[in-house]
């Protein structure tokens, strides 16, 4: 089954295109990141999907229901963690999400999800007194209170500590083990490699770049990069950027048998050898700019 | 019916908790209550057929306190959950609108039956204010006046964009027909100041709500045209509310 299906979607704020055209197809349990900078289109795409945001053309299903038309079934199914909110200052955190587990036909049991936010010590306290990163947990738990079968999560991770996101990677991986659909978007370039099945890249509010982490903008097909401190009479073509010699292959077995062959043989230290493959940073960047 | 009671219960719960809130609801007109009934105690009402001041002004007090209770709270209070993106929260939910603002309104009236109580109770063992001559009356015209004022806030709430700005443009217009209203002191007869007074609806509640703790009563103790304006001013303030209400923080 397909959980969300968008076709040419624009929006457009005054005479400003936002989204322009934009396909999207997400399977029943598949995580999708959406990446991208500022003003990319990223948060105007969601919001549509959230039924928030009025689009200007295009067909979109959630679930198989049009998210424009405000069904409650849809909101009973879809759990949303917004980017930032805040309320119910004068409850405890089990309060607020007791709270909102009585507007769900099947809720989670409220003890589970603050286990699941790890938000166990919190329990008991007014959400007036909780951290920045203690609040966006409460957020995440209210998003997944209603049991969701598809979750809109918008930069779930912003703010957090380095700990505090592995916990919520922890939260969302076991989401989806469960066969949640999540559509995430983040700046974050490890969070989509850690999490998603799949990426899109999005710029001036188009999909510029679409595919599994580690294939994305062919970047298994690209070959690696190979960095030692620069030595004279190196047996292969190579840059020098500041005194590290560089070099590109895509056969990188055989180059670095004879490169290490040869300085073996030469005596040769080449301090600081590295072997990489442009990260999912270098990509995005390419792509996004 | 189930989802009004719940959302009842947590307005009530977080209410309470409040310390803002319960003040601006309770100590504020229970201070004035207690400055001006004492200060006019042995005053009377010439133009009211010589009746204790304090027989008319435990009615009009307790009309300021349901206007601060519904009006300001429901204003100030829906501006804030709007621009921190509580009320955009919500929409993700599947909590329809007529039951957040049905819990809202029955949450308003929890508080001014509880100002009531508390109001008629010390003008009546502190101040020797006789007991409402009329109680189906006086019922019909405050639970009347909270739906408009609570219909009224809620408009309001829509023409503030800034939660900073909104105590000021809430508590202006409140305070000044407050004072024009005969709230403090029987309204003026005639002039600019009693026209203008007569077209909102807050003099209207004070007359509906005097009405059965006037001993001069005859007949049924209802206040037909005043109960009409009063019901006009909440559809009207209704359907601004509806028209304009958003989810959304502005930003």
């Amino acid at each position: 089954m397909t959980a969300i299906v968008v076709q040419g979607l624009r929006v457009s704020y005054g005479d400003f295109e936002a989204v322009c055209g934009l396909d999207l197809r997400v399977e029943a349990g598949e995580v999708v990141a959406v990446l991208g900078p500022n003003g990319a289109g990223k948060t105007s795409t969601v919001e549509v999907l959230e039924g928030f945001r009025p689009r200007s053309a295009g067909h979109v299903e959630v679930l198989g229901l049009d998210p424009a038309d405000n069904p409650r079934e849809l909101k009973q199914r879809v759990g949303v963690v917004l980017q930032e909110s805040q309320s119910d200052n004068y409850l405890t955190v089990s309060e607020v999400l007791r709270k909102h587990a009585g507007y769900y036909d099947r809720p989670r049991p409220v003890a589970e999800v603050i286990n699941l936010v790890g938000l166990d010590e919190k329990a008991g306290a007014r959400v007036k007194t909780l951290s920045g990163g203690q609040r966006r947990r409460l957020d995440v738990g209210l998003g997944i209170v209603g049991s969701p079968e598809v979750l809109f999560l918008d930069e779930p991770t912003t703010g957090f500590d380095p700990s505090a996101r592995r916990s919520a990677w922890d939260l969302i991986r076991r989401l989806a083990s469960e066969g949640t659909t999540i559509l995430l978007t983040t700046h974050f370039m490890d969070e989509a490699q850690a999490l998603a099945d799949r990426v899109l890249v999005m710029a001036a509010g188009k999909v510029v770049a679409e595919g599994p982490p580690n294939g994305l903008g062919g970047r298994d097909l690209e070959g690696v990069r190979i960095r030692f401190r620069a030595v004279p009479g190196v047996p292969f073509a190579h840059d020098v950027v500041d005194g590290v010699a560089e070099l590109h292959t895509t056969d990188e077995v055989a180059v670095l048998q004879q490169l290490t062959s040869w300085a073996l043989a030469g005596g040769v230290a080449l301090e600081g050898l590295v072997v990489e493959r442009p990260s999912l940073e270098d990509i995005y960047l390419r792509l996004t700019s | 019916m189930k989802l009004l009671v719940w959302q009842l219960r947590w307005e009530q719960t977080a209410y309470w908790r409040n310390p803002q809130s319960a003040f601006f609801s309770f100590a504020f007109p229970l201070m004035f209550l207690a400055v001006f009934a004492s200060l006019n105690s042995g005053a009377r009402l010439a133009e009211f057929g010589n009746i204790p001041y304090n027989q008319y002004f435990i009615p009009a007090i307790l009309a300021f306190g349901l206007m601060s209770a519904c009006y300001s709270n429901l204003a100030m209070g829906l501006t804030d959950r709007r621009e921190t993106g509580a009320l955009k929260r919500l929409r993700t939910t599947p909590l329809p609108a007529w039951a957040l603002v049905g819990g809202l309104l029955l949450s308003s009236i929890v508080i001014t039956a509880i100002l009531a109580v508390l109001t008629v109770g010390a003008g009546v063992l502190l101040y020797d204010v006789h007991l409402p001559y009329r109680v189906l009356p006086l019922l019909v015209a405050l639970t009347l006046g909270a739906v408009t004022f609570c219909a009224l806030g809620i408009a309001v709430s829509t023409f503030v964009s800034n939660a900073d700005a909104a105590p000021a443009i809430v508590q202006f217009p409140f305070f000044l027909l407050n004072f024009i209203s005969g709230v403090f002191f029987p309204a003026p007869h005639s002039g600019f100041l009693h026209d203008a007074a007569q077209v909102f609806p807050l003099v209207h509640l004070v007359n509906a709500s005097f009405a059965s703790f006037d001993p001069r009563i005859t007949g049924s103790g209802f206040l037909g045209r005043d109960l009409v304006i009063l019901a006009v001013w909440a559809v009207a303030a209704t359907l601004i509310a509806v028209r304009r209400f958003r989810w959304e923080p502005h930003r």
